[in-house]
């Protein structure tokens, strides 16, 4: 971002093929509709852009990325443009897993072409009671849980994607673990206490079904 | 580990629409942005500054030499650090936190009273040079007009780069401008009295806080 900010054009590429998958998950999950994440991508990007000259040098890129995100969610929203609760078949985002590779779900994420169905299709109905428990949290428990838990961002960012304070967003981050443990009951095992997060910047983690969009962990953070 | 729903990646071709996008749109990069950022600061203190020369200037009347110096200096010293917190992001792009910001924006306004208040105790006399209301309105007024022609040139500066808390940092600006108003109107305003410092000097600050909170917004947000 730092090279972008500074007009070599050519790095844009770059800072999009590390932002936007974390991005396009984030709005999906939000928007449950391709067509609104799509158009929330493309928005967030374009806002960096034209701020890309007003970019600290050094400074994180993914927290204000999000924050952008975030605000053009909001602001969508408030027009108007209510998010889509409930899912159709067309409209689901795990419809679109692994598009194209011509493999069974997952295949590619788990490194092997056989699946075993039964610990797929486990992981397929836990992944979607926890979306769907999620989906039932107040909006600023599941949003400090999802950009902690599920996008990598540590409590300082996501504090400052929220606009308030790192004590805040580990409280909210911890009801909404606390809510999902019960909801979930033994399942939820691997949820991993919000409390153990860390306050610096920390690679996203994997989740269990790691997706195409989902940068690994020795990924360096775009800047 | 969380089990999430996962999903594809985007597609493709929105890489191509973005990057087509913003190839069609240039955009100012650092150094444009930072030579429009200084030539706008310039250009709101020479406003400042010159409506500040237009209305007389530097201005004692009865007051003491020291006593002018000792507010306008701590008053200076406020506004620096205000304007500071208030514009420098520091080391983050979602700048300062809220809490911060809205420390700046409520407080500064208060702490110039009491700056200006604890600057009579070695000249108590001063206390008592006061006037009629139609000074206090008109130091209210050139205070309020110094800081707004600053506070504009600082909110366009920083135009479109708030995504988080564009009401606070608005709100911030307006305060650290009205310091720097209070500032200027100081040096030349030949009342001393509290009631007037606090009307005419400090309460600017307040109403330039609440203003750029209301206008900001649609300016330094996204």
């Amino acid at each position: 971002m730092d090279r972008y900010a500074q007009g070599e054009d050519g790095a844009f590429g770059q800072v999009y093929d590390e932002l936007a998958p974390r991005l396009y998950g984030y709005l999906l999950r939000q928007t449950r509709s391709r067509e609104r994440a799509e158009d929330l991508v493309q928005q967030t990007f374009l806002r960096i852009h034209r701020a890309r000259g007003h970019f600290v040098a050094g400074s994180a890129v993914t927290p204000w990325a999000f924050a952008i995100a975030r605000r053009l969610l909001i602001d969508g929203l408030r027009r108007g443009r209510r998010e889509v609760i409930g899912l159709d078949e067309d409209e689901n985002p795990a419809a679109g897993l692994d598009a194209g590779s011509g493999r069974g779900p997952n295949a590619s994420v788990w490194g092997a072409s056989e699946v075993d169905p039964e610990a797929w299709a486990h992981a397929n109905e836990l992944a979607r009671t926890l979306d769907h428990e999620l989906a039932h949290l107040p909006e600023n428990q599941r949003v400090a849980f999802e950009l902690v838990k599920q996008e990598g961002l540590s409590l300082r960012e996501a504090a400052a994607v929220l606009g308030t304070t790192v004590a805040a967003v580990k409280l909210r981050a911890h009801r909404a673990y606390l809510a999902l443990r019960i909801a979930l009951g033994e399942r939820a095992e691997n949820l991993g206490d919000p409390d153990d997060a860390k306050a610096e910047p920390q690679a996203p983690r994997p989740p269990t079904r790691p997706t195409r969009s989902t940068p690994s962990a020795e990924q360096e953070m775009p800047r | 580990m969380i089990p999430t729903m996962a999903h594809a990646g985007p597609p493709s071709a929105l890489r191509d629409r973005i990057l087509a996008a913003t190839g069609q749109a240039p955009s100012p990069v650092r150094v444009q942005v930072v030579r429009n950022t200084r030539a706008l600061v310039v250009l709101g203190m020479a406003l400042a500054l010159t409506i500040f020369f237009a209305i007389g200037g530097l201005h004692l009347g009865h007051r003491p030499a020291g006593f002018v110096a000792m507010t306008a200096a701590g008053w200076a010293t406020a506004s620096v650090v205000v304007t500071w917190i208030a514009f420098v992001r520091g080391p983050s792009m979602l700048g300062r936190t809220r809490r911060a910001l809205l420390a700046v924006a409520l407080l500064t306004a208060p702490l110039l009273f009491a700056w200006g208040t604890l600057s009579t105790v070695p000249w108590p006399e001063v206390r008592s040079l006061d006037s009629d209301w139609s000074n206090y309105l008109g130091c209210f007024a050139w205070t309020g007009l110094m800081g707004l022609a600053p506070l504009a040139a600082l909110v366009l500066a920083r135009r479109g780069t708030d995504p988080v808390h564009p009401r606070a940092t608005g709100a911030a600006l307006g305060a650290a401008m009205g310091a720097w108003a209070g500032t200027l109107i100081d040096l030349r305003c030949i009342c001393a009295s509290v009631a007037h410092m606090a009307f005419s000097h400090a309460l600017p600050a307040i109403l330039l806080a609440l203003f750029a909170a209301i206008v900001a917004p649609r300016i330094l947000g996204f």
